[in-house]
């Protein structure tokens, strides 16, 4: 586990953000950060506003309150301009570009780079080792691969644009138990090496090992922050979902 | 990241029906350039709609934007080269530039605020856009003549050349479409490229990578802007009359038959749409009364069983796992 500078400004920190879908407020005013090289994750029920919480920290969603990266305030940039910060964004459903190759994909991710070939080969080099199936499959349709395959190229793809602060929702929905477990796993291993990561995730037991630092969320607000080894139990957490 | 060796690759592992089908496209080329006669004039300007489709297809394929109003800019493109080589006695090809420019600079103009919209609302907006060009091609008789339109433009040339005869207008055509289907096939394969097809994706998915959605999808409505005033521009030259009619809503709807019918978001597409479109009409003509009947008839066929374009019959007889790399890649 990396050690957290306390002096430094958290890597991001929103305060007060809001959201809303017409006339329901889906995210009510809610203050998180995370520091640098920290791995946080948000847990919470069905409708309690995780994923709303995320879209509006990435400019997904148009919001409310504000929010600052590495101390300076970055509520007026728009999506592209957090992205090209390094606030890189694995959305719920993978949101690959099912028609393109994989290989076109992580190009994609590393759209920052520019055309340096020097720098995207290095990036494509990071990321298939990490994934080396991903390699194999590099001339295939993102689509026609497996729901295990198209997170590794989500996470590969975000990874490609080398990012400070890596954020997913849900990144094993819909995937095995033990591929989603790899796919974590791999997360642990980034935040190991330095990154920042916000990830909501549904498998608590799973998030909760790796976390060290955790928000429930429910009804579209913040009930608790606290370690993640205070929750040992579904009890735990159903007693913050319930309060 | 297509290198060169890949595209040689791609040509050289075309199936059995893509090679027929090429091979039936050089064959009926041929037969028209030795027949000579009205078929030439039929490719001729197959080949001008060809070069309108492969631009309208970077914002429409490439970015899955809709837009019912590029006949603007190759009204632009027509009446930029008639008045300057009619009235100023420009250079033909000094004309086509110029004209391109200014379409291009209109479309900059129009389209930084009308791309702040999205799906109908966009696809409205350029329709308007038609629309009014065509208005002021009628009203401003001053500049455009009106219904009367411009004739005696000057066939393509430079200085003392000129290019008059009916086979080497057309081989001069397809020169125009070739270099306009490899700048699209270039581009297509680019770190442009890719923004365009991710933009086509999901605008948020996109953005979401670093990507200025609206910038690029500005790039991809000037780049279309461009073609469409070349294609007008060529088909003053080629046929040396133009008027409103020319540019108006039979352009929209051939443009966008020709793109369907041949593969929306593919390289080739466009090109094979063009001529299709161009010839059904022509294969229909003996049966006189029915032959709009037969056109639409046989459209419709192909839209409800190749709904991927003529171009995705090229896969066919091609081993699988370069299927599902190219076809669906839409390469």
């Amino acid at each position: 586990m990396t050690g957290t500078d306390t002096s430094a400004p958290p890597l991001i920190e929103a305060s007060g953000l809001a959201a809303s879908y017409g006339h329901v407020a889906a995210l009510k005013p809610t203050s998180l950060h995370v520091k640098a090289g920290e791995f946080v994750t948000i847990l919470g029920p069905n409708g309690a506003g995780k994923t709303t919480l995320l879209r509006a920290m990435a400019r997904l969603i148009a919001s409310r309150g504000r929010v600052s990266f590495q101390g300076k305030d970055v509520t007026g940039l728009r999506t592209h301009e957090l992205a090209k910060l390094g606030i890189i964004m694995v959305q719920e459903g993978r949101g690959l570009f099912g028609e393109m190759t994989v290989r076109e994909n992580l190009l994609l991710g590393a759209f920052n780079a520019g055309g340096a070939s020097a720098e995207i080969a290095r990036r494509f080099d990071g990321v298939f080792a990490l994934f080396p199936r991903l390699r194999e499959r590099a001339d295939q349709v993102a689509s026609s691969m497996s729901g295990g395959e198209q997170q590794m190229l989500a996470v590969g793809r975000a990874l490609m644009a080398e990012p400070k602060l890596l954020i997913l929702d849900e990144p094993s929905l819909g995937l095995a138990p033990r591929v989603a477990a790899e796919i974590l796993s791999t997360l642990g291993e980034l935040n190991r090496k330095g990154l920042g990561i916000l990830l909501v995730e549904q498998k608590a037991p799973l998030a909760l090992k790796l976390a060290q630092r955790v928000y429930v969320l429910a009804s579209g607000s913040v009930r608790a922050e606290l370690p993640a080894s205070d929750i040992r139990s579904h009890h735990d957490l159903a007693r913050f979902y319930f309060h | 990241m297509t290198s060169r060796a890949s595209i040689f690759t791609r040509l050289g592992g075309l199936g059995y029906v893509a090679s027929g089908g090429l091979a039936c496209i050089a064959l009926l080329f041929a037969f028209v350039f030795i027949r000579g006669g009205y078929l030439v004039t039929v490719l001729q300007l197959a080949m001008i709609y060809g070069i309108f489709c492969v631009g309208l297809n970077f914002f429409m394929g490439y970015t899955g934007q809709a837009s019912f109003g590029q006949n603007a800019f190759a009204a632009i493109g027509g009446y930029g080269t008639a008045i300057l080589c009619v009235q100023y006695h420009w250079e033909p090809i000094l004309a086509l530039l110029a004209s391109m420019t200014i379409a291009g600079v209109a479309a900059l103009v129009v389209g930084y605020p009308a791309l702040r919209l999205r799906g109908h609302y966009l696809a409205m907006a350029t329709f308007a856009l038609g629309l009014i060009t065509y208005d002021v091609s009628v009203q401003w008789t001053d500049l455009t003549q009106g219904y009367m339109g411009y004739s005696g433009i000057p066939p393509l040339g430079v200085g003392p050349f000129k290019i008059e005869g009916e086979r080497w207008k057309l081989f001069t055509l397809i020169l125009f479409l070739l270099f306009g289907l490899w700048v699209s096939h270039r581009l297509r394969d680019s770190r442009f490229g890719r923004a365009l097809r991710a933009i086509s994706g999901s605008e948020l998915g996109a953005s979401a990578l670093g990507i200025r959605v609206s910038r690029y999808k500005l790039a991809a409505f000037v780049i279309a802007a461009l073609y469409a005033s070349a294609a007008g521009s060529l088909f003053a030259h080629v046929v040396g009359f133009i008027s409103p009619e020319v540019f108006g809503l039979q352009m929209v709807v051939v443009t966008f038959t020709i793109l369907y019918v041949g593969g929306i978001g593919t390289v080739l597409g466009p090109a094979l749409g063009a001529v299709i479109v161009s010839l059904l009409p022509e294969l229909f003509r003996s049966v006189g009364p029915l032959q709009d009947i037969a056109y639409a008839s046989v459209l419709l066929l192909m839209l409800i069983f190749v709904p991927k374009g003529l171009y995705a019959l090229a896969a066919l007889g091609r081993p699988k796992a370069e299927l599902t790399a190219e076809l669906k890649a839409g390469s």
